[in-house]
């Protein structure tokens, strides 16, 4: 009565992108994003939730994609780190800033790093360091000792307000 | 990948979440409210349910006010805890410190951390200080347990095989009450030591401490309000049972930072209470 299943349709958006793919039940988000979809820039870490390396949004929540069943995504809008910056840019103003102020060297952190600076902006224009260290706490970097990482966060937060500034005087 | 193969279900509601796992006859089976346990505990191969309950189409999630409690689903998230105006003040608090970033706090549930009873999480603590009932389904049956009895040792509660967690009932006849809620973390990112919550009686005096993660479940320390320092910690001390110790901090860690940590919680409802006079 409990026979186990073998794949199951999962219809999702990765990136503006929609795909309708039958899934085995057992394969976490991350895995079917990178091995199924080849979307290699969401990392896998320590598949305990802990690190923030496979960070992507699921219907604009910033979630771990190891935490997750790829057929619990079915009917989602996802985005990953390769859809993070806009149509027509190569770098947000978000990734602009880690680029400038030397916010990550390795880079592995950088999914969860991105999205929770995004998120955190989304709320609340003018952060401070406490507020960017909240923000970010839910991922590791273990190169940059996150300094610089806040002032990315910081200088990424001037350059949005910059854009909005603009953005409302046009 | 995870290794063994499982049934993956979606129920539409507790009812047929019930009846799914009154099939299973003893079978293991696991229930994705948020997911945060569940799955990477498959990942690593240290839970292999026959049967994978999804709720995310259940219904569970949501928080409403009816006319002497708050009533929360089992798959709320923290950040819906969060948002929502029926979220009473203190467990507003409580969420707002969830270890592990946003992502888990928009992933993880109220639900799936009281059935998981994580000794060091902050839920367990918090529904028992907040006098929280339990509403369980069973397939025939439904039940109401209180939150002070629903825990019974390090992730064991009163949750039968055949049962699903429904709702949770949270009195309001002391939100307005004078509150604290503190926890002790050796890092930003790591599980709480221990943690304080209280909520004190409507003459603005701490009676009621409840301390978690320093034992396997939620003790209360129950105080008139009259003691001194010391013996709040000799309360502290006396009422820790069953003390919990892990590679974080050892029992006997634990018992000395609750007896600190009690007493700043009465001293800071003692502290508002006079500030309010004043």
């Amino acid at each position: 009565m409990t026979n186990p299943q073998q794949n199951l349709p999962v219809n999702v958006v990765v990136n503006g992108v929609r795909h309708q793919v039958e899934v085995d039940p057992r394969l976490a988000l991350v895995d079917f994003l990178r091995e199924d979809l080849e979307l290699t820039g969401t990392n896998v870490g320590c598949r305990t939730g802990d690190c923030g390396a496979c960070t992507v949004t699921v219907d604009g929540e910033v979630v771990k994609s190891c935490l997750s069943l790829a057929v619990s995504a079915d009917g989602s809008e996802i985005r990953t780190i390769e859809g993070f910056a806009g149509e027509g840019e190569e770098l947000s103003p978000i990734q602009s800033a880690f680029w400038n102020e030397f916010g990550f060297q390795c880079g592995y952190c950088l999914p969860g790093m991105l999205f929770c600076t995004e998120e955190l902006l989304g709320e609340n224009a003018d952060p401070s360091e406490a507020d960017i260290r909240h923000a970010i706490d839910g991922n590791l970097c273990r190169c940059t000792g996150y300094h610089g990482i806040v002032r990315s966060v910081q200088t990424a937060a001037a350059a949005t307000r910059t854009c909005n500034r603009k953005r409302v005087s046009e | 990948m995870i290794a063994h193969r499982f049934k993956y279900s979606c129920p539409r509601s507790a009812e047929e979440a019930a009846a799914e796992l009154a099939q299973m006859e003893g079978e293991e089976t696991a229930i994705i409210s948020g997911g945060t346990w569940v799955v990477p505990e498959m990942s690593h191969h240290l839970r292999r349910p026959k049967l994978v309950i999804d709720l995310k189409l259940a219904g569970l999630a949501g928080v409403s006010a009816e006319a002497d409690a708050v009533v929360i689903g089992p798959a709320t998230t923290y950040t819906q805890l969060a948002h929502s105006k029926h979220t009473p003040n203190f467990l507003k608090k409580v969420v707002a410190g969830i270890t592990g970033g946003s992502q888990i706090r928009n992933r993880g549930t109220i639900g799936g951390s009281a059935c998981y009873a994580n000794p060091a999480s902050d839920i367990p603590g918090a529904l028992v200080t907040m006098k929280a009932s339990l509403h369980l389904r069973a397939h025939s049956s439904t039940r109401i347990v209180e939150a002070a009895d629903f825990f019974l040792d390090a992730n064991v509660t009163l949750l039968e095989p055949d049962e699903i967690l429904e709702s949770i009932s949270i009195p309001s006849t002391n939100d307005e009450n004078l509150f604290s809620y503190a926890k002790f973390k050796t890092a930003q990112g790591s599980w709480p030591i221990v943690t304080i919550g209280c909520i004190a009686s409507e003459d603005g005096v701490a009676r009621r401490v409840i301390v978690g993660g320093a034992g396997a479940i939620p003790f209360a320390v129950d105080l008139d309000g009259q003691e001194s320092e010391d013996e709040v910690l000799q309360r502290v001390h006396a009422a820790m049972r069953q003390p919990w110790s892990d590679v974080f901090a050892t029992a006997d860690t634990r018992r000395h930072i609750a007896g600190v940590m009690t007493q700043r919680a009465v001293r800071e409802i003692a502290a508002a209470k006079n500030g309010e006079k004043s």
